[in-house]
């Protein structure tokens, strides 16, 4: 039998994904559709008689009249005229079957471009349960194109159309420019091949009642985030650490069976270095990853962006901002990477542009460093501790500086035109845990393999710039002082003089540049001090930095490390996800600007009162 | 592993990653970088070796924009 | 009648959707999504903070859409 290719087009929420994910398993490549940055996900199948499938899963669309880069994607490749995509040989429509009242409509919209189809009704499980009754022969019928029943979230509920699959290409319709009121032709079809039931959709109205309340919801939203904090903060410590130490394990066996020299200095403190901070923070990501992918399947995500819609438009940005913001808590570039997600490209650039402002957690080890060798154990109040407090001003800081910033950025960049949401609030569906370990299994391995590629990069060329030239013979002083990163250090100086940074702090900034954690681990290599990991480096620095430095000074570079871009993966990922250099040096720009700016006046400021 | 060999290594991997880098971040810039050096080395009239390397560093054709659709993974830059 | 001046809570039935201006694409993609004339529709809550968005809902699809979007929403007058 021929192979075959095809594409599962439909509105958005009608359950796509999950069919794509019953047929493929996890045999699924996701790339970009070249020129723009949406998501290309094709796979592969075979069906039971033996023929194989490629499968594209087209983006979600409600009318072949596109109204963001998304939906012109899917028009296009549906009627054939996207270069270099092959039209599709078969489409299938993928309709949700306890909403055919906006789902049809589109399938009949689809049928006149001519094309071979077959209409899958998708959650025919919810449909029955609900009291739906789909006359599926009669449909089939009216419709003139074949009509299969799916569950995509059981086991076998692809097997109709599987079989289906099996059979010869059903004959195209005629190809229409336009056949009338498609409302009418989907009211006269709903008449007479669906019984609804008398009420439906009680649990949605039950618990949004609830989770959307004045007050409740608020407060419902604030607890799940609390908890999603707690949960990718503390849980996913002793993963952390359990995966930091084997790093260290291997990296001191890896390098103990090189000889001495430039080779061992590479592998030690090129490549595992930056392979190993990376590592360490996957067990956060996919925590994180984890909670939204739960979030986002139940139903619940788009509430959430109902909640906060006004308060972030007043901040210049928009409900659906929350999720890609909430994602760069872990890490800034899952988040720049899900403001796809927002259609409004004003809207999308605000966002991508605020994102390395939340506090990610790569800045921790930064904080925790600084905070315990200066911020006393003492407590406020008789309640609160200090050290907590300081650390909850900085994320706030974070936050604060975000909203202030998208606000700026929009009274400039306002530009014509309405900001529009229309955001559909799908039904709450119990996530599928299939879809669930596929989707984080994809996420994660988009990023790392995004970010292994140019951090690994990146370490390899700053290692370079802090080694070479090499200290000449019996030179004291750290090794790092003669090198290429050291006399930049030592050239930036007396521009860092205002903002309270010694030497040592300037050379440590530039391999600081390759992720911000990496800082913890440049400052002890400038204090030629020999660590394997950063909780070393922390205690053997600490007692050093504590006696070297003034409390202004590291107040300075506590405040630096909110907003300095000290992460050029994130700077990488701004220029791909723009598709603009000149976007991804605003951004660089503009926020090592504003670190100057606030360090400057922490320093005077701390020093003017004493520090 | 004699320290000129370690030397050499790192150079390589130091190359590689300088280069990987610019690929990743500029890929239509290093696409026809590297096409002109490639029609630069096989030009008629140089020894055969070196238009034997500006064959193996011609880049593959059918990279264009509008390719990038077909799931082909020949420039790395949709990864 | 417009939507955003719907009581919170009651139904209604759509009269018209109005263009903000030529071409306006919002008020196509409204029709799309099945508020056409006859269609009822129900106004089920709005926004904690501001009133804004509104959550409607149309058939069986719920939408939160700002006020300006619903204002495009002519509703049919209803009885008192």
């Amino acid at each position: 039998m021929s192979a075959l290719n095809i594409a599962l087009v439909g509105n958005p929420n009608c359950g796509k994904t999950a069919l794509f994910n019953r047929l493929t398993g996890s045999r699924q490549k996701v790339a970009n559709y070249a020129g723009v940055t949406v998501e290309r996900k094709e796979g592969l199948f075979r069906t039971p008689g033996g023929r194989s499938v490629r499968v594209l899963d087209l983006p979600g669309a409600y009318s072949l009249e596109a109204a963001s880069p998304d939906e012109a994607i899917t028009r296009d490749v549906c009627r054939g005229t996207l270069p270099g995509e092959a039209v599709p040989d078969l489409l299938v429509c993928v309709a949700d079957a306890t909403n055919l009242r906006l789902h049809l409509r589109f399938v009949l919209e689809l049928r006149r471009l001519g094309r071979p189809m077959v209409l899958a009704l998708n959650l025919m499980d919810v449909a029955r349960r609900r009291g739906i009754r789909i006359d599926v022969d009669r449909l089939q019928a009216r419709l003139g194109l074949p009509v299969v029943e799916t569950v995509a979230v059981k086991r076998d509920g692809a097997a109709a159309l599987l079989a289906r699959l099996d059979d010869a290409l059903p004959a195209a319709a005629e190809a229409v420019a336009d056949d009338g009121d498609l409302h009418a032709q989907v009211a006269a079809l709903m008449a007479e091949c669906v019984a609804l039931p008398a009420s439906s959709g009680g649990l949605d109205d039950r618990l949004d009642r609830w989770l959307l309340h004045p007050v409740w919801g608020l407060v419902i939203l604030a607890a799940v985030m609390f908890l999603m904090f707690q949960a990718v903060f503390s849980w996913a410590a002793p993963l952390q650490d359990a995966l930091a130490g084997w790093i260290s394990v291997l990296g001191e066996a890896v390098a103990g069976a090189l000889p001495d020299g430039p080779l061992r200095s590479l592998v030690a403190d090129g490549l595992f270095a930056g392979l190993g901070t990376v590592m360490e923070f996957l067990p956060q990501i996919l925590l994180l990853f984890v909670f939204i992918l739960t979030l986002e399947e139940s139903g619940y995500l788009p509430r959430a962006a109902f909640l906060l819609d006004r308060p972030m438009r007043a901040a210049g940005l928009t409900g659906r901002s929350f999720i890609p913001l909430l994602s760069s808590f872990a890490c800034a570039i899952p988040g720049i990477m899900a403001t796809r997600s927002i259609q409004d490209p004003r809207d999308r650039l605000a966002t991508i542009l605020v994102a390395p402002l939340m506090t990610c957690s790569a800045r921790l080890p930064v904080y925790t460093l600084l905070i315990s060798a200066f911020i006393p154990r003492e407590t406020v109040a008789g309640v609160f501790n200090l050290q907590g407090l300081v650390m909850f001003a900085l994320y706030f800081a974070g936050v604060a500086s975000a909203l202030a910033a998208a606000w700026v950025i929009q009274r400039l960049r306002r530009g014509e035109g309405e900001h529009v949401l229309l955001l559909e609030l799908p039904s709450y569906r119990l996530p599928n845990l299939l879809d669930l370990g596929i989707g984080l299994w994809e996420r994660a391995r988009v990023f790392l393999r995004r970010v292994t590629g140019i951090i690994l990069s990146l370490t390899v060329l700053l290692w370079f710039l802090s080694s070479y030239p090499a200290p000449p013979e019996g030179a004291v002083g750290p090794a790092i002082d003669y090198s290429l990163a050291g006399r930049i250090g030592r050239w930036m100086e007396p521009l860092f003089a205002p903002i309270g940074f010694n030497w040592q702090i300037c050379i440590a900034l530039i391999p600081g540049l390759a992720a911000r954690e990496v800082a913890v681990a440049a400052l002890a290599t400038v204090y030629a001090l020999s660590t394997a990991n950063d909780a070393e480096a922390i205690s053997a620095l600490s007692p050093l930095i504590a006696a070297d430095w003034s409390l202004a000074t590291a107040l300075s570079l506590l405040v630096w490390y909110v907003y300095a871009p000290q992460c050029l993966s994130t700077i990488a990922v701004i220029k791909r996800e723009t598709n603009s250099w000149k976007q991804a040096g605003i951004a660089t720009v503009y926020l090592f600007a504003l670190a100057y700016l606030a360090s400057l006046v922490t320093f005077q400021l701390a020093r003017a009162l004493g520090a | 592993m004699t320290p000129a060999l370690q030397l050499g290594v790192v150079a390589a991997l130091v190359g590689i990653s300088a280069l990987s880098l610019l690929q990743r971040l500029a890929p239509r810039a290093s696409w026809q970088v590297q096409a002109r050096i490639s029609y630069w080395l096989e030009r008629s009239g140089r020894p055969a070796w070196l238009q034997r390397i500006g064959g193996w560093l011609r880049p593959s054709l059918a990279v264009t924009t509008s390719a990038c659709g077909t799931g082909c993974s020949a420039c790395k830059a949709c990864k | 009648m417009t939507l955003p001046e719907l009581a919170t809570g009651r139904h209604a039935v759509v009269a018209a959707v109005h263009e903000q201006g030529p071409g306006d694409a919002v008020a196509r993609r409204l029709r799309d999504l099945g508020f056409v004339a006859g269609e009822t529709v129900r106004l089920v809550t709005r926004g904690p903070l501001g009133g804004e968005p509104l959550l409607v809902q149309v058939g069986a699809t719920r939408f939160a859409m700002r006020r300006a979007e619903a204002a495009r929403i002519r509703l049919q007058p209803q009885d008192a």
